[in-house]
């Protein structure tokens, strides 16, 4: 590849972001890794290192009874919430669409949230029950599911119920997105779509979602690694608690991050699966 | 010319003389007639002989100490500036940490090579030993003649490995069970001795159960499965520690599964936020201690400066404290006692002085003395004492003169008077003397096989005795394995 003046200009302009990610990101990536097979002593004269090869790592899922069990729960979340944000995403972003009074009132509203509940301002508001809907009683919830539902089944429906407006808040950056893209869908199309008699309803299904495809992969994408990442995520809070902990220690709770990564990118290999675009076959 | 230069150093030799005598010091030359000067001197050479007796000199260079504890940050300055007054050249600096998160913050500092050279670790000694941060003191500790005051049970804390001294406590708040004086006379049961027993307590828990008046005979913080193998197997920590093994067998079996049908039976006031609790107070987030309708509340040392507020008294609720009862056939005087531990750091500069410094801040005589004068002397703007209940916990050392100072501010009262003549046999609980403790917990007591076991015999889920031989095991396991892992 040939290097010119003008590819220069362009690594100059982006060094500064190549530079903090070599520090922040590559670097840590190497040093937890190197961590993760190793035994960990933080002494305060230095750090030192017994390795261990990958036995962190068997360890995660023969010896800690918590991971399998968390990580379960945390699939099964995300089985239900991801869904559950997006598409809510994409209803209020299409209801954000309309040509409405007090238009940018309502999306700052909407956006609100993704700058006033995060960090630990999220945290208070969970410890403090703002983010519970008083009226819904879980109890009352999960003993109407389990008539339906296996119990383990139920109970993470009713969490969903339960934690539904810190679900909904999480919808803000999405709707954003939608709204991006909703605009850029020509209005001919459904100009057109309309003289031909479609309904609404078809030209949402025929129009509307099949041009914001790519960008649902994209809200999926963001919502599982928000959810993943987020402080209120218990497998997070099991690694910290790892890392911290005497018997267990930096180099363990490396491997578990480690395990959880792949894990995270598993899941994300199979929404790319499903909502990849897949090439017309030319006739 | 030879002349003129000897009368120069002559005069010079003069000029020194008096430079010396003139800067030499106050005490050892006046004589002070109310002898005040004398004894402090006097004081003053019996450390240097105590010193150089048993410890090192202390240095005379200008050195820096820092110094972390959660204690009350008030009184740790003011100790500070006491212990500065002691030892000009040595300046102290008091680390200020968030207690939430305190080893975390610890580690944080170790990584970057900032561990205080004195501070008290949190709870799980593990997080200490593993990270090799103890400092060994065995030399200092075993040569220093006041370690010969320390309370008996404390003195043998610290020897993780069974042979050095790594940490020491710090300070101790004893269990205590409080007794509604008021509600015995309501209901005409005389108090108890101060000698009381165990199973007197529970007696009496079950005598002041009176459900038609709905009085309950006891609530908990403080647990009797704690503290019925300390006091009935003259243990020497939790789960019938013997100093070589557990033995969860015995009394901790009884207790539990004793104290689980006093849940059921209702002796046990209703637990907090619950419907029962509703039922009873009409208020299901009400502490039962403060409801008046409890007989004994199970609970810490520190609560007493809590239970002498308007809030209680107004109420007509007197609670007195009492130790908890020795068992029946004990031969000592152990008690269960929340217990701080403190550490030198491993790469102190300064071992020797930092040991002072947790003596000073811990058992020392003269950190007492310094506690003492800072519970009496500070005072807020407004005129007001800024320790309206002494501050900490008890003394660890066995000093008539520091007890008897402490008393003069705590309430004079026979019951606080009995509480602590017999308050001198304490015994550390859990993760912070033991290693391997805190992970058992963790790992099998609240999170294992069968949740959390105390939950589990309450609900009549597990019978205690079936499974108090297998807990046996593994937290003896625990303990090997944590002692194999942790020193390496």
């Amino acid at each position: 590849m040939k290097i010119n003046r003008k590819s220069m200009y362009g690594y100059l302009f982006i060094s500064p972001w190549l530079v903090g990610f070599l520090i922040f990101v590559v670097w840590p990536l190497g040093q937890s890794f190197y961590f993760s097979l190793n035994n960990m002593r933080i002494t305060p004269t230095g750090l030192q290192f017994r390795y261990v090869g990958f036995n962190n790592y068997l360890d995660v899922w023969l010896k800690d009874m918590f991971f399998i069990q968390e990580l379960l729960q945390f699939v099964l979340h995300i089985l239900l919430r991801v869904p559950v944000i997006v598409v809510f995403a994409l209803i209020i972003a299409m209801l954000l669409n309309e040509k409405v009074r007090f238009q940018g009132v309502f999306r700052t509203i909407f956006f609100l949230p993704v700058i006033v509940a995060s960090g630990p301002v999220i945290d208070q508001l969970v410890s403090q029950g703002a983010t519970t809907v008083p009226m819904v009683d879980q109890g009352v919830i999960i003993s109407v599911l389990t008539a339906f539902f296996p119990m383990w089944l139920a109970q993470v429906i009713g969490q969903l119920f339960n934690q539904i407006i810190i679900i909904l808040w999480y919808s803000g950056v999405q709707i954003l997105i939608f709204l991006a893209v909703l605009q850029k869908i020509d209005a001919a199309l459904y100009e057109a779509a309309k003289i031909d008699g479609a309904s609404g309803w078809e030209c949402f299904w025929k129009i509307t979602l099949p041009s914001i495809k790519p960008i649902i992969l994209i809200n999926f994408v963001y919502t599982l690694v928000f959810l993943a990442n987020s402080s209120q995520n218990t497998i997070i809070n099991l690694i910290y608690t790892n890392m911290f902990s005497a018997t267990r220690g930096y180099g363990f709770a490396s491997a578990m991050a480690w395990m959880y990564a792949v894990i995270i990118s598993i899941l994300l290999l199979i929404i790319f699966l499903v909502f990849r675009e897949k090439e017309t076959k030319r006739a | 010319m030879v002349r003129k230069n000897l009368v120069r150093i002559i005069f010079t030799a003069l000029f020194i003389l008096l430079v010396a005598v003139g800067c030499s010091s106050k005490e050892s030359t006046s004589v002070d007639p109310g002898g005040k000067a004398s004894e402090g001197t006097k004081n003053n050479q019996t450390e240097q002989k105590q010193e150089a007796v048993g410890l090192d000199p202390m240095t005379t260079e200008n050195i820096t100490l820092t110094y972390a504890s959660w204690s009350n940050p008030v009184l740790n300055q003011f100790l500070a500036d006491k212990f500065m007054e002691k030892y000009p050249n040595i300046t102290v600096e008091l680390v200020n940490l968030e207690f939430d998160g305190w080893n975390d913050h610890l580690t944080n500092l170790a990584s970057i090579g900032d561990l205080p050279d004195v501070y008290w670790y949190l709870g799980n000694v593990d997080v200490p030993i593993r990270n090799g941060w103890l400092g060994d003191m065995t030399e200092y500790f075993d040569n220093d003649p006041e370690s010969d005051q320390i309370l008996s049970t404390m003195k043998i804390q610290g020897y993780f490995d069974g042979e050095r001294k790594l940490a020491a406590p710090a300070q101790y708040l004893p269990f205590t069970v409080f007794l509604d004086e008021n509600l015995f006379n309501k209901l005409n049961v005389p108090m108890p001795s101060p000698d009381w027993t165990y199973s007197e307590m529970v007696e009496l828990m079950q005598e002041m159960t009176v459900p038609e008046q709905g009085i309950f005979g006891y609530n908990t913080f403080t647990q009797l499965l704690t503290m019925a193998p300390i006091v009935n197997q003259d243990a020497l920590g939790e789960f019938g520690w013997d100093g070589e093994k557990y033995d969860l067998t015995k009394d901790w079996a009884d207790a539990i599964t004793q104290h689980a049908q006093l849940v059921r039976s209702g002796v046990h006031s209703p637990f907090f936020d619950t419907d029962e609790a509703e039922a009873a107070f009409g208020d299901r987030l009400l502490w039962p201690a403060s409801s008046g309708r409890v007989a004994m509340q199970l609970d810490a040392w520190w609560t007493n400066g809590l239970f002498s507020q308007p809030e209680f008294v107004d109420k007509g609720i007197k609670w007195v404290p009492y130790v908890v009862p020795r068992g029946d056939n004990a031969k000592s005087q152990h008690k269960p006692a929340f217990t701080d531990f403190g550490a030198l750091s491993s790469a102190t500069k300064h071992p020797r002085e930092a040991y002072e410094l947790l003596k000073f801040f811990g058992w020392g005589k003269d950190g007492w003395l310094a506690k003492l004068e800072a519970f009496e002397t500070l005072k807020h703007d407004d005129g007001s004492l800024v320790f309206t209940f002494p501050d900490g916990g008890l003394p660890l050392i066995n000093d008539e003169e520091i007890w008897n100072g402490l008393k003069k501010f705590l309430p004079q009262s026979k019951y606080v008077s009995d509480f602590l003549d017999r308050a001198k046999e304490p015994v550390p609980l859990g993760g912070a003397a033991q290693p391997g403790f805190q992970t058992f917990l963790d790992e099998v007591y609240f999170g294992g096989e069968y949740g959390d076991v105390q939950q589990a015999i309450i609900n009549g889920e597990v019978n205690a005795h079936d499974i108090a031989q297998n807990l046996t095991d593994m937290i003896n396991r625990y303990r090997e394995e944590a002692l194999q892992e942790l020193f390496w």
